[in-house]
């Protein structure tokens, strides 16, 4: 690592601090002007108890103060306690849907991305030819079809149907399905980048002399072609991630898991001010990682990149 | 290459694991039953929940002084649960009453410490407080002290018997108390401790089963052994799994997962009909989906009080509430012409309040002969404003020239064909009606402060008495989503209660309530609430459109389940066959 390499790094953690600043700062203020409230139902509270809810969260002061009150937790990571899950801090419940979340969305994006490079690979080495187009016609298909049909397919056909799997996220093996849901768009995804950055570098010089050289093929195809090829993939793979780690409300819904996917919108719908900060927060972090990362890659496997 | 492979070879593995994992997951025993009544819910603390998975919960893991049971009949009926007895009501000097409940000896909480009355006493004085902040805080407002903060209410020194004084007699005590929020709470645990309620090991109940794991994905109770009737307890686990998805609920209970499901796609309800004619269940809940007119509407502010009356009147008319009922709601739902709903019976106990509303009749028909009957008066009342206004015409079937009318709902199949439903109607006649859909709390928002022309609405019932579909409607009530008694409506003079014409919604409404309230005689005080049901349907404001049902599948393997007409679901005393 040289000094300049450090240096970029610096700088990008620098940058991150911002973004995610504004980040919260965008997020606070136009979740106060939107209407509602955490504590509005169909049955309205009575004003003392309004009060006494608006006491306790610290809703009663002004604006300004509740932001920079707010921003003073957030450094500390401590995002308060929820406003509508009694008794929850909202660090806990992201944290534990995160763990489950996390775990299918790792196994889920390690699959989408080794099964991608794969098929890409192999649509390109035999390009046009039947492998190809079986594999092009499906990842057409998966890239098509929203998560909801596709899960909702594997639902009927798999848990309804053949019973085969169990219909939700809470038994044994229920994880299954909602893992193959989350990973097949970003599998298809990761096949045709592969696929099209594959038959530019194959058609490369380089490429013709190492064959020449007696170069074994699947060397060549791995070795020289594929390490070239992955520029692309890497660029998508890191926002890719930052989602797919933090959980699909479709997915989840569908298939009941207990994620963190649902969080993003319910904390919405529901006015719960702190979630709402703690999940994009959360996100916005997880987001910025990912992305530095795959900067990070790209330098590694294309060394010609310039990072300053 | 080998890194890949061994990544691939890791992902077959995991495969391989979850295939083999769920073969053994096979259908559920004798020994526990997995039923799911709702998502992860807000909360489980019995003072500040106020959801009705949340109660079905609390009335597994407490016991109240009263509780419930099915009889014979099927009919459900209160018995003690922690009392002995239901004792005499004891009437004060000053007309107060009170009553004296005897404990069942050797009360105990789920860690095998003792409960005494004084449990009580400190869980109900703490649901009250300001700083507890308890939506249904209210519910004690019966009992004597409630204005100032400390309820009337003490338990004897050996802690075996609870004196509570009423400010004045209220016919469903009893009920109240077999209500969540009267349960009691263990005070060593609660106090000072936000998160008793979050975690198994300090939510600490006296109910028949006591939570063991309670996670996002789901809450296990198993068998509490200190509970007074354990003996009739027979099933040792309940697992609930957190699921809203209806379709996801449905696939469950398809695959044997879930023996109980508390909803159904609304799409799919007349294949569930015919597949599953045992398992699909409507019950009767206390409850009217109804329409609220906004009374200070700008859209109608040239025309007379008397006259947006009849445009009311005649807009609830038009509506054929069967076809809502059969063709949108499909889950048995009862066409409603009166605002309390169908369940709450009036002063003897036996009979529905609806049977004695206006006389006997109801506020209009929904009797489907007489739609079109209800379609003329509706038309003749809009002639009759269109001659005194001189604002549109009607000519025959041919309303011109009406004003725009906006109706709000929130999202929702069933609300937004319903809306869909209302603007054909009202299109036929040629009268424009726009739909505006808002996400739920900005409709909340909307409805309350009195943002709109006509909009969705709905209550539901907190207990077997007409007032609470009353006393929502006070001027200063929170839920008055009409704006009765406020802005241009509380000069409207045009009311009449006890002799008197020409009274504002403050002189006649707000009075009756308060008469109500302060009355120890049953007889008048249903009187007097059929007198304020009258006064509010006078006002063409309110237009109910049927009577909620709730509506659940239970596989035909549970046995002795029951569910409240509050939507509470029991199965304490369930069995599960092999």
């Amino acid at each position: 690592m040289d000094k300049k390499f450090l240096y970029y790094i610096l700088k990008r953690a620098v940058l991150a601090v911002i973004t995610i600043f504004l980040v919260i700062t965008i997020t606070f203020f136009i979740m106060n002007f939107i209407p509602g409230g955490p504590f509005m139902s169909e049955k309205s509270v009575k004003p003392e108890t309004l009060a006494a809810l608006n006491a306790k969260f610290g809703l009663d002061k002004p604006l300004h103060e509740q932001y920079f009150n707010y921003l003073k937790g957030a450094v500390k990571l401590d995002f308060g306690p929820s406003m509508k899950m009694d008794g929850r801090m909202v660090t806990d419940v992201i944290m534990e849907g995160f763990a489950t979340s996390a775990k299918m969305g790792l196994i889920a994006a390690a699959g989408a991305l080794t099964l991608g490079l794969i098929f890409g690979s192999l649509a390109a080495v035999y390009h046009n030819k039947l492998i190809d187009r079986i594999i092009m016609v499906m990842s057409t298909a998966f890239v098509a079809m929203p998560s909801f049909i596709v899960a909702t397919l594997l639902l009927w056909l798999l848990c309804v149907e053949t019973k085969i799997f169990p219909a939700n996220g809470q038994s044994a093996g229920g994880l299954v399905l909602p893992i193959v849901s989350l990973m097949l768009y970003p599998m298809a995804y990761t096949i045709r980048l592969t696929r099209s950055s594959m038959l530019d570098v194959l058609g490369q010089d380089y490429i013709r002399t190492a064959r020449a050289k007696g170069v074994a093929p699947s060397k060549v195809l791995f070795k020289h072609a594929l390490k070239n090829a992955v520029t692309p993939v890497i660029t998508y793979a890191g926002p890719m991630i930052a989602f797919i780690l933090t959980g699909s409300l479709v997915v989840e819904k569908i298939f009941a898991v207990p994620g963190l996917g649902k969080y993003f919108v319910s904390s919405i719908i529901n006015r719960d001010y702190t979630m709402i900060m703690g999940t994009t927060i959360f996100l916005a972090i997880i987001v910025v990682v990912m992305m530095l990362l795959s900067d990070i890659l790209y330098k590694l496997f294309d060394p010609r990149v310039d990072l300053s | 290459m080998k890194k890949s492979l061994a990544l691939i070879l890791a992902i077959v593995m995991v495969l391989c694991l979850g295939l083999t994992a769920c073969t053994d997951n096979g259908g559920t025993t004798a020994s526990e039953m997995t039923v799911c009544v709702g998502p992860y819910p807000d909360t489980i603390d019995p003072a500040l929940n106020s959801a009705v998975d949340g109660a079905t919960y609390v009335i597994h893991a407490f016991a109240g002084l009263v509780g419930y049971e099915q009889a014979e009949d099927g009919s459900l009926k209160l018995i003690p649960d922690c009392a002995k007895a239901f004792p005499e009501a004891v009437a004060l000097e000053d007309g107060k009453v009170s009553y004296t409940y005897e404990l069942k000896d050797g009360l105990k909480w789920s860690d095998g410490t003792d409960l005494t009355a004084a449990d009580f006493v400190w869980a109900w004085n703490r649901a009250i407080a300001p700083e507890t902040a308890a939506d249904y805080g209210y519910m004690f407002d019966c009992i004597d002290g409630y204005a100032e903060g400390k309820l009337n209410v003490t338990a004897s020194e050996d802690g075996k018997s609870l004196t509570i004084v009423l400010s004045n007699d209220v016919p469903y005590f009893n009920e109240l108390l077999a209500f969540p929020t009267y349960m009691p709470v263990k005070q060593s645990i609660v106090e000072g401790n936000d998160s008793w309620a979050i975690d198994a090991a300090t939510y600490i109940g006296n109910g028949p089963y006591k939570v063991t794991e309670f996670t996002q994905g789901q809450m296990i109770m198993e068998k509490n052994e200190y509970y007074h009737n354990a003996d009739a307890v027979k099933t040792a686990k309940i697992i609930f799994p957190f699921n809203e998805d209806d379709s996801s609920l449905y696939a469950n209970f398809q695959n044997g997962s879930y023996l109980f499901i508390d909803s159904v796609p609304n799409d799919q309800i007349d294949a569930i009909q015919a597949q599953y004619p045992d398992e699909y269940k409507v019950t009767g809940q206390l409850g009217t989906y109804y329409v609220s007119f906004n009374v200070n509407d700008e859209a109608l502010k040239d025309f007379t009080e008397v006259e947006k009356i009849s445009i009311r009147k005649a807009l609830g008319l038009l509506l054929e509430r069967n076809y809502i009922c059969t063709d949108i709601g499909k889950a048995g739902q009862v066409a409603a012409n009166t605002f309390v709903p169908m369940g709450l019976t009036d002063a003897d106990g036996v009979t529905e309040f609806r049977a004695n509303a206006n006389g006997g009749a109801g506020y209009f028909s929904v009797n489907a002969d007489d739609y079109q009957a209800n379609c003329t008066e509706a038309l003749a009342l809009l002639a009759d404003v269109a001659k005194s206004s001189g604002k549109f015409t009607v000519e025959g079937d041919t309303v011109t020239g009406f004003p725009t009318l906006t109706y709000i709902t929130n999202e929702g199949t069933g609300h937004e064909q319903i809306a869909t439903y209302m603007k054909e109607v009202y299109e036929t006649y040629g009268i424009t009606m726009k739909i505006e859909v808002q996400e739920w709390n900005t409709f909340l928002d909307t409805r309350k402060a009195g943002d709109y022309s006509f909009a969705r609405n709905g209550w539901l019932a907190d207990y077997n008495d007409p007032i609470s579909f009353l006393d929502m409607w006070l001027t200063e009530s929170g839920n008055n989503d009409c704006q009765f008694g406020k802005g241009d409506h509380a000069t409207y003079a045009g009311y009449s209660y006890d002799g008197k014409d020409g009274l504002t919604w403050a002189e006649s409404f707000d009075v009756i309530i308060a008469k109500i309230k302060a009355s120890k005689d049953p007889a008048e005080r249903f009187e007097l609430m059929h007198q304020a049901e009258d006064i509010l349907m006078s006002t063409g404001a309110i237009c109910p459109i049927y009577y909620y049902t709730d509506q659940f599948m239970c596989s035909t393997s549970i046995e002795g389940s029951f569910v409240s007409p509050l939507g509470y679901k029991y199965f304490m005393y369930a069995t599960v066959a092999e």
